[in-house]
């Protein structure tokens, strides 16, 4: 095994302990800790045995693995920026909602004697 | 199929506002989103109070003294305590006026461009029930006091809106508007920024309710053309257009 794997591996170990020690206090869903688990097991996997990314992009039709593993970067990438664009749209849609109920709420009605007052108006 | 009225006809100058029946200025509320405009909106807000009551100025989350301004000078002041842009500001001050006793919205810009003298004439279509919505138009009759890079920029997002809206408008960007009740209680503006004008365009045609156009006069200065947007920004409003539509 070469240094840089044992760096990489020492760094994804240490990374899934994170996780699983966060999932345990309840910060994460343990739905939500198993998907990462995945993802950076098969990073440590793919480390280990290179000839298996091999394996798996000539069984797909793409000649070399690193361009298996660039292909699924890219999808991966491009998904989650827009899935971030969307889950942002949706936030600023809420704090709008939120901002605006608070505005009419605390409505300030004008003085009375200046201009017209609504006050008076309507009262 | 297009729901829009022919304008009405021409009128030569502003009708006085005092040809407009008290009860329909009592129930006429004039929405004004206002960014940092202390030094113009209490000026605003003055020329309007006079002849309508329910002026409702929203404060989008300016740091410097519009809400206290607008507030002296008689406005309704609603604060959007962070800012979120004129649509969102125009949407708030739209579900306020329906929360009262509205029969008729205005909007109105904050920065003076607009005149409180053209109000009758964009009301009289609504009172007189030809239209539900009335759109300002700078363009029907002399467009000469609109400067050339603005009225290109115009002319652009005319053509724009034709293209992605298919509704023929000769203004499609101009911030003074009225509505009957029933048409304000048809527009949700989503996009709080400022392709809320092109949002607004699709929902008066989606409302199927009768609209119309009627000239109206920008008063042009260098405070108006400061705070204006910049042409520049055409492209990013556009987008954001796009892709509020494609995402909604």
């Amino acid at each position: 095994m070469t240094l840089f794997q044992i760096l990489s591996i020492g760094i994804i170990v240490s990374v899934i302990g994170i996780i699983i020690a966060g999932a345990t206090r309840g910060q994460f869903r343990k739905r939500v800790a198993v998907f990462w688990i995945s993802v950076w097991a098969c990073g440590g996997v793919t480390l280990v045995w290179p000839e298996l990314t091999m394996k798996a992009s000539k069984a797909v039709g793409i000649g070399r693995g690193a361009d298996l593993l660039l292909y699924c970067t890219v999808i991966a990438g491009t998904w989650s920026a827009f899935w971030l664009y969307t889950r942002v749209r949706r936030l600023e849609r809420q704090i709008t909602l939120l901002v605006r109920r608070l505005a009419i709420e605390h409505a300030r009605e004008p003085m009375p004697g200046v201009g017209h007052s609504t006050a008076t108006i309507e009262g | 199929m297009d729901n829009r009225v022919p304008s009405p006809a021409p009128v030569s100058a502003a009708t006085p506002s005092a040809s407009i029946p008290d009860a329909v200025r009592r129930a006429t509320y004039i929405i004004i989103a206002a960014y940092h405009e202390q030094s113009a909106i209490g000026e605003v807000v003055r020329e309007l109070v006079v002849d309508f009551p329910n002026v409702v100025v929203i404060d989008d989350g300016s740091a410097d003294a519009t809400g206290r301004e607008a507030l002296v000078a008689g406005a309704t002041v609603l604060t959007h305590f962070v800012n979120r842009g004129q649509g969102a500001a125009l949407q708030t001050g739209i579900d306020f006026a329906l929360s009262r006793a509205a029969q008729y919205i205005v909007t109105f810009d904050a920065d003076g461009q607009h005149r409180p003298s053209d109000l009758p004439k964009l009301l009289a279509p609504i009172i007189g029930g030809d239209a539900d919505i009335v759109l300002g138009s700078r363009f029907i009759e002399s467009a000469d006091a609109v400067p050339p890079g603005r009225r290109a920029v115009l002319f652009a997002a005319v053509l724009f809106t034709r293209l992605t809206s298919r509704v023929k408008l000769s203004d499609t960007h101009n911030g003074l508007r009225a509505f009957s009740r029933r048409a304000a209680e048809s527009i949700d503006l989503q996009l709080d920024r400022m392709a809320h004008a092109s949002e607004l365009i699709d929902q008066v045609r989606a409302s199927g309710l009768a609209y119309t156009e009627v000239p109206v006069e920008i008063r042009y200065t260098s405070y108006s053309m400061a705070k204006g947007q910049r042409s520049s920004a055409a492209i990013r409003i556009a987008l954001d257009y796009l892709i509020g539509k494609l995402l909604r």
